[in-house]
């Protein structure tokens, strides 16, 4: 909701050291990985550098699972809070899949921070089903009486009255095995090898990508890449909701955007919740050291 | 409490605040008398930040009104009686208020009086993405728009000032990348109108639109409307900017100017092209409008939905026998918003030079296989149990069940895995629509509707049909908050906008006030499966007009609000589980998951409603003790 932000801001005028007039940043993740908190963290920095401000968030339903990209820019001309596509100087991501999905916006010399989590969308599994090859199958109808779902429907002695919506996912017909659309795509039978012929095979209608490929994906494009488990630095540090702050850490280490350190901090300390005020400071620390230790092996 | 920001009283201090944040502290610095609305993305944290402001600020009344035509009549009633008004409403809660407008523009405004349309390009979170500019020139009402965080503040400001001086009703019509945009802001003096007579002025005739007084009243609109376009002319937010040597012009506003503005800068043009940015979209500014005709042999109009600019600019031209050629739709598409990369395109293709933005490094990556993340009813929302039982019975009974359903959290049941719903058109068009489905319909006809929107639009179709005795079933999903918006109170909860106690208007009193009978209505808790199934087997049975209040508090709401809720969530008992996915599948809670392969419990999501031990056939999921 709104910002709540107490402190009026203390604006710094700091001379601006960089030759460029404005600067592109996006936050990405799902809602309540903390995207807007970080964006509006930078935001208020960027204000208190003495440049003009622009963000501009797409959300929608993010209680509900979904995408949230918050588009930061900062500097002295510009007026639209969107960027060109390829124009980013940094792409901060909360969740792996969601820089995968952002990347139009990135070029080669984009500084790109992203946190290893990966949040399969429970859409995922409910757009699983089964396939059968046709050719393998000869419809012994092994499939059909061996199917979890296709006994529990068929058990008329079933107590569960609750469990009895969708109906058959089996059946066998002409000759062939058919799988319908009750299918839950728990793909056990698979699991369990109950087809003699191996004519089964998962349908996935959409899928999570392997993050190790979503990694190679990244690194093709930018030569500036830091993957990190920032939720894994999180819980060490002592809270698992400090991952946004380890991941500003980072950006303030590798300095590529003109706000300082000090600035950042600042604002960070602004932004979380008093009692969480040390884990926090903490957590930017730690970001910071992995950031910096990255410009120095270039 | 510490001050928020957009509520200091200090002038000139500096913060980064929310496109509607800005908006109302505007409204604020004008010295708002009344403020009423309706929740309505993108409009709705408007309200919320003068409640907010509220909060430091007393100076003021404001309210959540239970339609926007209700919102609208409040503030019209309060600048008839001499005070500053403001009237919130997303795009589509114009067409509600419309009946009100139309007439209310004839009169005009005593009080300085600001309706706000909060319009919504791509239909973020609307069910269209109608252009309410249209609405200003049917009503001959000033259209103000703003092209950033600053300009929001400081436009509907003077909108005031405006509405009072020339009696006129003002429109300030954002967009959702306005109203959901961050940007730097510098308060401004906080106005205060505090010695003014606030009372009814007893011009009754202006204010009874009898034929004999509306013909008045419209000629005194009309003459509105011919100063309205002068004084569009020297309006302080329109600015042209002739550029020299420059035979190229471009007329655009409010958001898509920003884009404009940027476009020019990245291709280098800003010295090559005149500009006329518009702060008053209609009337436009026909004197400025011809002298960039005079200084240019083509003009370019950039603009997001509908071709309105274009259109008036290109009357303008026949007007004034002008052959500058004029361009907008041809170059930017009619659909969805525009952003930085389009204005580009459409510019370069204008200027017939090369988009030098074409070449994307990341053409080799397919973006497109990170999964889709389409938005699902919450884990623990009590929507999913009613839409449970609902399919259940619907599969026992072998018909087919027609859902007719409303705006809120409960159309997401039209995605997988639930699949119920067949209808959304608008606020409270399930009960209206059933209606006529009903006559039709051979199966059960149900309307589903939430709490708020029963009380918005619902309750007429309810009347219609026990008037008509159509044969509807009327579900009204009752989560005790308006949720879609985030958690604004309304009449069933008894509680104001300012979190002051109101009246507490209960759903089931409107609904036997309608004329159901005691054995027409049910009222269950939407999370005891058992007895839902009872009531929803027995409604079914029963023949006319008939409501089932399917009642549990939003999850999320009450997961914010009442922290020390205990809450158990469950576990799976692995010796028990067959991994069918019954539960995933047919159930769809995002609390329920597959960890390696197995199903098992995000303990973070979980909330504990425990409605999904009884959905697992194996009984293996239990309480975690």
């Amino acid at each position: 909701m709104a910002t709540d932000i107490n402190n009026k801001g203390n604006i710094k005028s700091q001379e601006l050291i960089s030759e460029k007039e404005n600067y592109n940043a996006l936050c990405v993740g799902i809602g309540g990985t903390g995207v807007i908190r970080a964006s509006m963290i930078l935001g208020w920095s960027a204000l208190k550098e003495g440049f003009k401000v622009r963000t501009a968030e797409t959300h929608g339903m993010s209680q509900r699972g979904g995408s949230v990209s918050s588009y930061l820019r900062f500097g002295k001309t510009l007026e639209g809070p969107f960027m060109v596509e390829g124009d980013l100087d940094v792409l901060i991501a909360f969740e792996v899949s969601e820089a995968l999905r952002n990347l139009h916006f990135v070029n080669k010399d984009t500084f790109i921070i992203t946190s290893k989590n990966a949040v399969v969308s429970p859409s995922v599994l409910t757009h699983r089903s089964l396939k059968i090859d046709f050719e393998k199958c000869v419809g012994c109808g092994n499939c059909v009486s061996h199917c979890v779902p296709n006994e529990v429907f068929l058990d008329s002695n079933n107590k569960h009255f609750f469990t009895l919506m969708q109906g058959r996912s089996r059946i066998v017909v002409n000759g062939y095995c058919r799988v319908l659309e009750s299918c839950t795509g728990c793909v056990q039978c698979i699991v369990d090898e109950v087809c003699p012929f191996g004519a089964i095979e998962a349908f996935n209608e959409w899928e999570y990508p392997e993050v190790a490929l979503i990694e190679k994906d990244i690194r093709s494009i930018s030569n500036n890449v830091i993957i990190l488990d920032a939720n894994k630095l999180a819980i060490e540090v002592g809270n698992i909701l400090t991952a946004n702050v380890i991941l500003l850490g980072v950006l303030a280490g590798v300095n590529r955007i003109p706000l300082s350190k000090s600035v950042l901090k600042e604002t960070v300390q602004q932004f979380v919740p008093k009692k969480a005020l040390d884990v926090n400071i903490t957590a930017f620390d730690i970001g910071f050291e992995i950031g910096s230790k990255f410009k120095k092996i270039r | 409490m510490s001050v928020p920001f957009y509520a200091l009283d200090e002038v000139n201090e500096k913060g980064v605040v929310l496109g509607n944040e800005a908006l109302a502290r505007g409204i604020f610095e004008a010295g708002i008398h009344v403020a009423s609305g309706y929740p309505g993305t993108p409009s709705s944290e408007i309200m919320e930040t003068l409640t907010r402001i509220h909060q430091f600020h007393p100076t003021f009344q404001i309210e959540w009104s239970i339609n926007e035509a209700v919102g609208f009549q409040v503030a019209m009633g309060a600048s008839m009686c001499n005070a500053r008004a403001f009237a919130c409403m997303k795009h589509v809660g114009l067409n509600v208020a419309a009946d009100a407008f139309m007439t209310a523009t004839y009169a005009g405004a005593k009080g300085g009086f600001v309706v706000l349309s909060a319009d919504d390009p791509n239909c973020y979170s609307s069910q269209n993405e109608q252009d309410n500019r249209y609405y200003g020139m049917h009503a001959l009402c000033p259209v103000f728009e703003a092209i950033n965080i600053q300009e929001a503040k400081d436009v509907i400001k003077y909108a005031y000032d405006f509405s009072e001086e020339y009696q006129t009703i003002v429109m300030m019509r954002t967009t959702t990348r306005l109203n959901h945009a961050r940007g730097d802001l510098v308060l401004g003096e906080i106005k205060s109108i505090k010695d003014r007579v606030h009372d009814y002025d007893g011009d009754r005739s202006r204010w009874t639109f009898l034929p004999s007084n509306a013909r008045i009243q419209r000629l005194k609109q009309l003459e509105r409307y011919e100063k309205l376009k002068e004084l569009s002319n020297i309006f302080p937010f329109t600015e042209l900017k002739l550029k020299e040597g420059s035979k190229v012009g471009l007329i655009s506003s409010g958001i898509p100017f920003s884009y404009a503005n940027d476009a020019l800068l990245k291709l280098n043009l800003s010295e090559k092209i005149s500009t006329l940015k518009l702060g008053m979209v209609f009337p436009p500014p026909e004197s400025l409008i011809k002298e960039l005709f005079e200084n240019s042999e083509k003009i370019v109009i950039v603009e997001e939905l509908e071709p309105f600019l274009e259109d008036i600019v290109k009357k303008l031209a026949f007007e004034f026998g002008t052959r500058v050629e004029i361009a907008g739709k041809k170059y930017f598409q009619r659909n969805s918003e525009l952003n930085l990369n389009l204005v580009i395109k459409g510019l370069t293709k204008f200027m017939e030079i090369p988009n030098p933005f074409v070449d994307l490094p990341v053409k080799t990556i397919d973006l497109h296989k990170a999964s889709p993340r389409p938005p699902v009813l919450c884990s623990g929302c009590s929507h999913r149990s009613t839409f449970y039982v609902l399919k259940l019975i619907e599969q026992k009974s072998g018909k087919n069940f027609v859902y007719s359903s409303d705006i809120g959290c409960y159309t997401l049941g039209f995605y997988k895995p639930i699949e119920a719903i067949d209808t959304c058109i608008c606020m409270g068009a399930s009960i209206g629509m059933a209606n006529g489905i009903a006559k039709l319909h051979d199966g059960p006809v149900l309307a589903i509707i939430g709490d708020s929107t029963f009380f918005h639009t619902g309750v007429p179709g309810l009347i219609n049909a026990v008037y008509n005795q159509n044969d509807v079933l009327v579900v009204i999903m009752d989560n005790s908050i308006t949720a879609m918006t985030g958690f604004q109170p309304h009449p069933g909860t008894g509680i104001k906008i300012t979190g002051e106690p109101g009246t507490k208007v209960p759903l089931e009193a409107i609904v036997r006030g309608a004329g159901i009978t005691e054995d027409h209505l049910w009222v269950v808790d939407s999370n005891d499966l058992e007895e839902i199934t009872k009531a929803v087997e027995e409604a079914i049975n029963t023949k006319g007009p008939r409501v089932l209040i399917s009642r549990h508090p939003c999850a999320l709401f009450e997961k914010s609000t009442q922290r020390d809720l205990k809450r158990i969530p469950v576990q799976i008992i692995s010796e028990k589980c067959n991994n069918c996915m019954i539960c995933i599948k047919n159930f769809g809670c995002p609390a329920i998951t597959l960890k390696e392969g197995k199903v098992s419990i995000d303990e973070m999501q979980c909330i504990g409603c425990n409605v999904c031990i009884k959905i697992c056939p194996f009984d293996a999921i239990q309480v975690k003790e």
